[in-house]
């Protein structure tokens, strides 16, 4: 008895030692690794989808981005809390999360089209189908360095994933170097690229060769490049890079009902049936993530949503310079503000029922529409919209020749394309209205002619940026003091002169001694 | 027959047989034929009844006890010594056995044996100089111990009334610190001689030998004793989870004899004392006025505080400190039956304990309904036996609106602002932006609104067997099964409580899951008497595994009435996630204890771990430790006669961690949730979204520790004294890398070091005179934390509030310096640059960069985040407690205080309550505001040079982090008064089968000296670079309550 106890109990651990390396090897049954992956074509296309979701994160234009933009821009006031309040009077510290977020997520984005520009090149599959892969990367990190740097000017430029500890810690480009190799990515996409129309409908959404000449094009207005920007841009118009015309209904850019139209040459696209219920912001994507905007909830006004922005008072009065051929407001007033006017609806409400409050600040009791789902919803209390997000429309591209044509002293050739984008408003020609404008004139015009068609998209910040208007590091600007007659929030900039580009975030250089603050910070 | 006889004359000598005269002989000559007749007759023996005096005095005084309780075993029989010490007792028979038990003293049982008149000599109780010591795989004399040990008395723990034992050891054990937070179920943290690692710094809890975690679950009535090991050669056994220190725990065990039932129950009354000192609706309204005003033509009044408006309120003034805040309840039945006989013992007992909150609505409140039963058998040289523990808690959790926190929305609320408002969705009344432009949720409404629970069961099984296989060698098989299963819902219904605070998609979440881990531990047991040498020796194999696994599901589009299940939220889609994680460990151990006639001990470990944690070449890790001790007062030359014992101790040691990592981090992998809409679709997308680190390997914390321990005066005086180093190397943390990588997380890297250092002391002095006895014992621990490495370049980790450098304490605080109010304009354009205006707060200017952009130390002209400077460091300097116990006859009365010192916290609220932005004000903020002498002349300035100007959009930051909301954290906290009535023998006599019976009152959290302003200096926030926040932490409530303790 005694001695088979013994054996017995030897055996035991005998038992236990032998299952040693096998009872620790522990594979997660919830992932792939990285080991596995890159060996085919579906990976490929795996991988360069993935790099396509950093554009719906908020950082970018889940919210973030177009917020930022339009907050600090002359055609909307801040009515928010939140820690953007600071970034638009131009006080906010380095640590402010709108600083951090779309940094962070412009180089997640940069990260995913590294690793497909590294990896797919090696995998042995359809050579067509692996060189659109490969120009759509060079696309998308040509797009997310184009809005690194509009909003951070110089950050570092990472061309392949990081291996060494140098690699790891990089320094910053400047703002040129940065530019160059968004010229040179958006360039060599743009010749490999299907254009919109060869795409079948399945891949609705991916880049296309019109976009990669636009974004080119708009790459090399923002560095005044017009000799570069006006063939690319005729081409465009000519539709060498693919059919692209006006929609007839101006508000059709900004609802879900006729999305990637003719008008569109890219656009971030949202879904509420796809996906899941989770908004996921920023972070680690899960399962359950939702693929929408929290656009709509954050710019309705108040009692419908969060009313965090409101119009000036000057944005809405740019639109009473011309009355429409009929007689009535440029349809463009409408399609993007809630006013009172006689039978305005308010998400199905009279304006009277509607019950909108005027926000301090303004004269008249006026409130964004663009992008909203008043059409179809009943109020924006859900987080959730799927509007796509138009980041580059055709109107875009004709007024941009305009103001290409103009600067390279060619005023009269503006005319035509300016009539394009005015005659969809319905209004008058400016031929017989304005004939004949000097070039300092045609800018201006074309300037008002940008804030109507694109306010709210983020894209009058943009040109404030590339126009010098927000310049205040040389002493007194004529036409930031004009803007600041705009919208007084502006007047930080004399505070804080060259704040109009955003600090590295602090968190940034806390970690790696290569970056420096940006200067004026 | 024959020992009977004998022992009967023995006793006829001890009544003085000569000195009696004849009667009293021949009296006593016919008992004894009695009692041998009644003998002789079996069936008669029960129906007997003897009468037994006796006298009881002190072993060592000689003087006489009164009070002693005397019991006949298995009876509810008994008596109490008089003033003489004596006693008289009927007894049901010549061979009872009599139980004296007396406060500081030894029980003694004593065998009637056929006497009738007993002389009893107590000793006072020294148990705690030789008691037996759990250490892990066995026990030891505490004598001989060569590691650092804390003993934690039973007793002391009884009186401190919470869910959880990590609240329970607060202050009771040098070496270890507990933050604790008053809200009902919530966790504590605890740590053991400082911050172990980076992540994990809970230390493992062993009880009765099984690795647990989650200890909220168990309940403290259950704990027989506690000991804490502190250092490498204590915890090594217990290795790869043993870093950060271990706490052993035994539960009740059953004795040899009757079944003994007993009931404790307790019932108080909870609130939370403290209040802010906020603005009344007129000032309020006043100074959100100002406060708009000041932002130059942002702001025009609120409606609400506009006397012109039509808006104007002057109909409410909410006191939301007093709205929201009310009394709590504590209650605990604990019943336990136990008993045993020569070759069995059980334990079965059963536990309720429900707390409720102080906040009005349903949570935050915990329930725990526990059960365990315990049973041991012995045969021959086979020994086993089995425990199972259930549990069940209920928990309904605090809920606040989505973005806030209860105590800080508590405090700012505004008191124009009701709380219901029967014309809102939900009932409740908010902020409108058009009549009080306010964000300030309102925290009734939500703690009411929101419904969010936490269910958990748990089943802790343990089965061991024991053989002794050749004299002392003993082979174990220890086997536990421990299963949580939780059940988390959250329901999120309709409502609308204000313009920012409205919801017209309710939703619930709802989450499952369960963890499970399978232990097996073998041990073989060597011990051995050679002549003077004593060896035990110790080898074993232990393998655990761990599976954990989840389900969520979230459903949209609920309608009243809700019907809160996942089915019934009808909009579509709805998401579900789940996920699963594998952890397991093996190790191989050893261990000899040696001891050289009683006066030399060493004890050395060595053991092999491996994880699954890390990849295959790193997977092992081999930790050993020794330490030594010497008996001085067992030498031959020792004669010092007030010295009882005298036994000094060091030992050093390296234990490994791996509690600081998930699972699968040594590995990259695919994330495949990164999809994109195209065509209308989400084509399949996968790419790794986070960077990973292969060679992550084994966190090794080397632990030297020197002790000292010595007793006088026959043991009433007790010392200890400890002195520890801990250096922590290789620690894993996800160490910010530049976000410029475009990682979703920072991997883990072994990537810090740091060192704790510290000495603790305990003292303990005892003392009987007459009626009185009383206790009085005291610890100290000092803590030293240092980090030594950050990273591969040591860059300093750096948060809004705190920075982490090498050289320095982890999260010491860190801000700018507030150096007074700028006045004037003058003084504006003078001063380093601000975007400030008059009545701003003025920072320190004192470091800059040169052109290379390298810190100068000197100022720059402009104040930036480089004119940080430390602020002190959230780490206490000192922490303790101290006990106090009194007794006289019946009565008991002990004191317990805790504290801490030198530690400065982040008090938040304060903070919120003066940033004169949105919400209320305090009044200290209200009537020191700065505001210029004279408006008609501003080159006066203004009036203060401490509190700014009121201001909504705050240019300058005037709230950020600085000395301003940094405050001393040092308190002593009255945490325990308890004051019990034992009832004595004579009383208990008349009260059929009781044999105990106590009652007392107590106080917890009387009193606190601190001067700290928040809520409560003890707050439950401790992360890791987040020290010493109090972001509003639920503050501990003060108690009274009362209790019974009564055994059959």
């Amino acid at each position: 008895m005694k001695k088979a106890t013994y054996i017995l109990s030897l055996g035991l651990l005998l038992i236990c030692f032998s299952c040693g390396e096998d009872f620790l090897q522990r594979e997660n049954p919830n992932q792939q690794t990285t080991g596995t992956f890159w060996q085919t074509g579906d990976d490929a296309l795996k991988a360069i989808n993935s790099t396509y979701q950093s554009l719906t994160m908020d950082g970018l234009y889940m919210r973030l981005y177009p917020w930022i933009m339009d907050e600090r821009a002359d055609d909307i006031y801040n009515t928010s809390p939140w820690w953007i309040e600071w970034v638009v009077i131009y006080v906010a510290q380095p640590d402010n999360p709108c600083y951090y977020t779309p940094y962070y997520i412009v180089f997640e984005g940069v990260w995913r089209a590294n690793q497909v520009l590294g990896n797919v090149p090696g995998i042995g599959m359809d050579e067509t189908l692996k060189n659109r892969i490969i120009a759509e990367a060079k696309f998308l990190r040509a797009l997310y360095y184009y809005h690194g740097t509009i909003l951070f000017k110089d950050i570092p430029l990472i061309l392949k994933v990081p291996e060494t500890a140098e690699e790891f810690y990089p320094h910053q480009a400047t703002s040129g170097e940065i530019w160059a190799q968004v010229y040179k990515d958006f360039s060599e996409a743009m010749a490999v690229l299907p254009t919109k129309q060869q795409y079948p409908a399945s891949d609705m959404g991916r880049a296309t060769k019109g976009a990669a000449a636009g974004f080119l094009a708009k790459s090399y207005m923002y560095n005044h490049e017009w000799a570069l920007a006006e063939p690319l841009l005729k081409r465009i118009i000519e539709q060498q890079y693919g059919n692209y015309s006006l929609v007839a209904d101006y508000r059709d850019n900004f609802t879900t009902k006729n999305e990637n139209n003719s008008e569109s040459l890219f656009e971030i696209q949202f879904s509420k049936s796809l996906g899941g219920t989770t908004l996921g912001w920023t972070g680690e994507p899960a399962s359950d993530w939702s693929k929408t905007s929290g656009k709509a909830r954050t710019y309705a006004p108040l009692g419908f949503g969060w009313g965090d922005v409101t119009p000036t008072d000057w944005i809405f009065n740019e639109y009473q310079q011309d009355s429409a051929l009929d007689g009535g407001p440029d349809p463009r007033l409408r399609a993007n503000f809630f006013y009172d006017y006689p039978g305005s609806m308010v998400y199905g409400k009279s304006w009277a029922s509607a019950g909108l409050i005027q926000q301090s600040g303004n004269a008249t009791n006026i409130h964004l529409r663009k992008y909203l789902n008043d059409d179809t919803d009943p109020n924006e209390v859900e987080w959730r919209s799927e509007i796509n997000e138009r980041i580059l429309r055709y109107s875009d591209i004709l007024l941009l020749y305009a103001e290409c044509l103009n600067e390279l002293g060619r005023t009269d050739e503006a005319y035509p394309y300016i009539k394009m984008v005015r005659d969809r408003a319905n209004l008058p020609d400016l031929a017989t209205r304005k004939p004949n404008m000097t070039q300092q004139e045609m800018r201006m015009q074309i300037s008002h002619e940008r804030a109507v068609e694109f306010c709210f998209e983020g894209q009058r910040y943009v040109d404030l940026l590339r126009w010098g208007w927000l310049d205040a590091t040389k002493g007194p600007n004529p036409m930031l003091d004009e803007l600041i007659t705009h919208d007084s929030e502006l007047a930080g900039l004399y505070d804080t002169p060259g704040r109009e580009y955003m600090a590295i975030p602090q968190r940034e250089l806390d970690v790696n001694p290569n970056m420096k603050q940006n200067p004026y910070w | 027959m024959n020992g009977m006889a004998l022992i009967l004359f023995r006793s006829a000598q001890t009544n003085h047989l000569t000195y009696l005269d004849m009667k009293d002989y021949v009296l006593t000559f016919l008992r004894i034929v009695c009692v041998f007749l009644i003998l002789g007759l079996p069936t008669a023996t029960a129906a007997q009844q003897t009468t037994v005096k006796g006298r009881i005095t002190d072993a060592a005084s000689g003087e006489s006890i009164p009070g002693v309780n005397i019991l006949i075993q298995g009876t509810t029989v008994g008596a109490v010594s008089n003033l003489n010490g004596e006693f008289t007792l009927e007894t049901d028979g010549p061979d009872a056995v009599l139980v004296f038990s007396f406060v500081g003293y030894n029980t003694q049982t004593v065998p009637l044996n056929s006497r009738t008149y007993l002389e009893i000599y107590m000793t006072e109780e020294i148990v705690s100089i030789d008691e037996l010591v759990v250490v892990g795989y066995g026990t030891q004399r505490k004598s001989d111990l060569t590691g650092a040990v804390s003993v934690v008395n039973a007793d002391d723990l009884e009186k401190v009334h919470s869910n959880d034992i990590s609240k329970v050891l607060q202050g009771q054990a040098s070496g270890v610190t507990v933050h604790s937070s008053g809200e009902p179920g919530a966790n504590p943290r605890i740590k053991i001689r400082g911050i172990g690692s980076f992540r994990d710094t809970e230390p493992l809890y062993v009880i009765d030998g099984v690795p647990v975690s989650g200890m909220s679950d168990f309940s403290p009535s259950d704990i027989e004793s506690i000991q804490v090991l502190k250092d490498a050669s204590a915890c090594a056994i217990y290795g790869a989870r043993g870093a950060n220190g271990v706490i052993i725990i035994t539960t009740k065990k059953g004795k040899e004899g009757k079944m003994k039932i007993t009931y404790n129950g307790s019932y108080g009354i909870q609130n939370i004392v403290k209040r802010m000192d906020m603005c009344n609706r007129v000032q309020f309204q006043e100074m959100n006025t100002i406060a708009r005003s000041n932002d130059l033509g942002f702001w025009n009044p609120a409606r609400a505080n506009d006397s012109t408006s039509i808006y104007f309120i002057d109909s409410l003034d909410t006191d939301w400190q007093k709205e929201a805040l009310k009394s709590a309840y504590i209650t605990e039945h604990d019943l336990s039956l136990s008993g045993g006989s020569e070759n069995i013992s059980y334990n079965v007992s059963m536990n309720y304990f429900d707390q409720t909150g102080t906040i009005q609505g349903p949570g935050p409140r915990y329930k725990r309904y526990s059960f365990r039963a315990n049973s041991d058998y012995v045969q021959g040289r086979f020994k086993f036996g089995e425990s199972v523990y259930y549990s069940h808690s209920d928990k309904i959790n605090l809920t606040t609106s989505q973005w806030g926190n209860t105590m800080v929305d508590l405090i700012l609320g505004a008191p124009t602002i009701g709380v219901y408002d029967s014309r809102n969705l939900g009932g409740y009344g908010g902020a409108s932006d058009y009549v009080h432009d306010q964000i300030i949720p309102n925290i009734i409404a939500f703690n009411n609104l929101f419904e969010s629970n936490s269910l958990r069961n748990r089943i802790l099984g343990v089965a061991y067997g024991e053989l002794e296989i050749i004299n002392g060698l003993t082979y174990r098989l220890n086997l536990s099964f421990d299963r949580t299963d939780w059940h988390d819902t959250y329901f999120f219904p309709l409502f609308y409580v204000g313009d920012r605070y409205r919801n017209d998609i309710a939703y619930l979440n709802d989450t499952r899951g369960d963890a499970v881990t399978l232990l097996m531990e073998n041990t073989l047991n060597f011990t051995r008497q050679f002549g003077k040498h004593s060896v035990n020796l110790l080898a074993g194999y232990t393998a655990q595994y761990g599976r954990w696994q989840q389900l969520s599901g979230h459903a949209e589009g609920y309608q009243p009435p809700y019907f809160k299940v996942i089915d019934a939220g009808p909009n579509l889609p709805k998401s579900v996630t789940g996920t699963e994680r594998i952890h397991t460990i093996s190790s191989l151990l050893g261990r000899v204890n040696y001891s050289y006639a009683d006066r030399y001990l060493l004890t050395a470990n060595f053991r092999r771990d491996g994880s699954s944690r890390f990849g295959k070449d790193v997977r092992w890790g081999n930790f050993p430790s020794v330490a030594v001790g010497w008996k001085i007062s067992n030498e031959d030359f020792f004669h010092v006669n007030f010295i009882s014992s005298l036994k000094i101790r060091g030992g050093y040691g390296v234990i490994g961690n791996e509690q600081s990592v998930p699972d699968y981090q040594y590995a990259a992998y695919l994330n495949q949730y990164t999809t994109y809409v195209i065509g209308n679709a989400l084509p399949p997308a996968s790419i790794q979204t986070r960077l990973a680190t292969p060679d992550i390997h084994w966190e090794e914390k080397s632990t030297s520790s020197a002790g000292l321990d010595a007793a006088f005066l026959q043991n009433s005086l007790e010392f200890s004294f400890d002195y520890y180093y801990n250096e922590a190397t290789d620690l894993l943390f996800q160490l910010p890398l530049p976000l410029s990588n475009g990682s979703n997380s920072d991997p883990y890297q072994n990537s810090a070091s740091m060192s704790n250092k510290g000495l603790e002391f305990y003292v303990s002095y005892k003392h009987r005179s007459g009626d009185l006895y009383y206790e009085i014992n005291a610890n100290a621990t000092t803590l030293k934390n240092e980090v030594l490495k950050l990273g591969r370049i040591d860059i300093p980790v750096n948060t809004w509030m705190s920075n982490t450098e090498v050289g320095k304490p982890i999260g010491q605080l860190y801000g700018w310096e507030m150096i007074g109010i700028f006045q004037t304009q003058a003084e504006l354009d003078s001063s380093a640059a601000q975007t400030a205006r008059p009545g701003d707060i003025k920072f320190l200017d004192w470091n800059g960069r040169d052109a290379d952009g390298n810190l100068t130390g000197e100022p720059d002209g402009i104040v930036n985040d480089d004119d940080r400077m430390y602020l002190g460091s959230a780490i206490p300097k000192v922490t303790g407690g101290m006990n106090i116990s009194l007794g006289y006859k019946g009565f008991d009365l002990s004191i317990f205080m805790q504290g801490a010192w030198g530690n400065k916290i982040v008090n938040r609220i304060y903070g919120i309550m003066n940033e004169m932005k949105y919400g209320n004000y305090s009044v200290e903020s209200y009537e020191n505001f700065w505001r210029l002498i004279d408006p008609a002349q501003p080159a006066l300035g203004g009036t203060t040079n401490e509190w700014p100007r009121p201001t909504v959009n705050d240019p300058n930051q005037n709230n950020r982090m600085s000395q301003r909301i940094v405050q001393d954290g040092a308190y002593w906290r009255i945490q325990n008064v308890q004051l019990g009535y034992n009832f004595n023998q004579n009383i208990l006599n008349k009260i059929p089968g009781v044999t105990e019976l106590r009652l007392y009152i107590a106080a917890q959290n009387l009193f606190t000296i601190t001067k700290y302003k928040g809520y409560d200096p003890d707050i439950g926030n401790d992360g890791l670079f987040y020290r010493g926040l109090d972001n509003g932490s639920y503050p501990s409530p003060r108690t009274f309550l009362a209790g019974i303790r009564i055994s059959l």
